[in-house]
């Protein structure tokens, strides 16, 4: 099967492969703009209750950690740059550097998990997670339990994405692996990134909007 | 930009090394800027700016890393329709909590 590569990439239903290539991408940004507005409920809602209560979001954002936010940032960042470097080996049919740049990003992926799993941890270390056990030292408990509870969401179903595209990253590595792709046919890494980069870009928003606007 | 002469499958992207570096340089510039800008305490402005280069961040990914720059015009459509769709969605329900509550 890996041998017949060149022949099995164009499918029937396509003219050729420029036509074949646009319509991946096509579907991927299409799946994405879905995405915008499945992660643009929840920034609605947060700017919605920042509206209501601006001075509760200013104190309790100062008790985010913001040199791990700016970590992770940072992170992300870094792995959207591999990811562009293994769609880039992908292109030019330098497979053993595709899998390694696609294990590099997966790793970044994955620091990007751990750091947060710490930061989850601190908060329930810290009474902040909202609850009855929700900390009393703050102006508003109910505006911040109000903040903490969109801090979990936004962030949660973010790490959600990250974990989905550490299972892509890694079947697309496994493919590579298999010889599926070639320098006429790498859709399948290209629009994975598309994915990666889109995950990219929500952390992108959600740092400072949790983050950083409390005064320091 | 014609989409089918940068597209070819056969040649690829010209994707440069260099400039893909020269934009991740930009961008942790960038981060560390709005890091810098909260330490900076100015008050109201602060979510305004901080948003501003999270913006600019986010339009120099999808240029430069999500390939923008290659493709056609169908797909700016797709992509300034999620905006658009997301603008409809803040400004609508903001507009009526403001006018409402205010």
């Amino acid at each position: 099967m890996s041998e017949a590569a060149h022949d099995v990439t164009l499918s029937h239903q396509f003219d050729d492969l420029v036509q074949q290539r646009e319509s991946a991408q096509l579907g991927m940004w299409l799946f994405l703009v879905t995405e915008v507005l499945f992660f643009g409920g929840l920034f609605m809602a947060y700017s919605l209750y920042r509206m209501e209560y601006p001075d509760a979001y200013a104190e309790c954002s100062k008790l985010m950690n913001m040199s791990l936010g700016a970590l992770n940032t940072a992170v992300l960042l870094t792995s959207s740059l591999t990811m562009v470097l293994a769609v880039m080996a992908a292109e030019q049919g330098r497979i053993k550097a595709l899998i390694r740049w696609l294990i590099v990003t997966i790793g970044f992926g994955g620091v990007f998990l751990v750091v947060k799993a710490f930061e989850y941890h601190h908060k329930f270390v810290e009474h902040l997670v909202p609850g009855p056990y929700f900390t009393h030292e703050v102006h508003n408990r109910e505006a911040c339990q109000l903040f903490f509870s969109l801090y979990f969401a936004m962030t949660g179903l973010h790490a959600l994405h990250m974990v989905i595209g550490i299972g892509l990253l890694s079947t697309i590595a496994w493919m590579a692996s298999r010889n599926k792709f070639t320098p006429a046919y790498n859709n399948p890494v290209e629009i994975s990134g598309l994915y990666w980069h889109f995950v990219d870009l929500v952390w992108i928003f959600l740092f400072p909007l949790l983050y950083l606007i409390g005064s320091r | 930009m014609d989409a089918h002469a940068t597209a070819a499958p056969q040649t690829g992207h010209d994707s440069p090394l260099g400039l893909y570096l020269k934009v991740y340089v930009a961008l942790m510039v960038l981060l560390v800027l709005t890091v810098g800008v909260a330490y900076l305490n100015i008050g109201a402005w602060s979510l305004p700016v901080a948003l501003t280069i999270a913006a600019i961040k986010a339009v120099v990914v999808v240029i430069y890393f999500m390939h923008m720059r290659f493709t056609g015009k169908l797909m700016w459509v797709y992509i300034s329709a999620s905006v658009v769709w997301l603008g409809m969605l803040l400004f609508g329900v903001l507009i009526d909590v403001i006018m409402r509550t205010r």
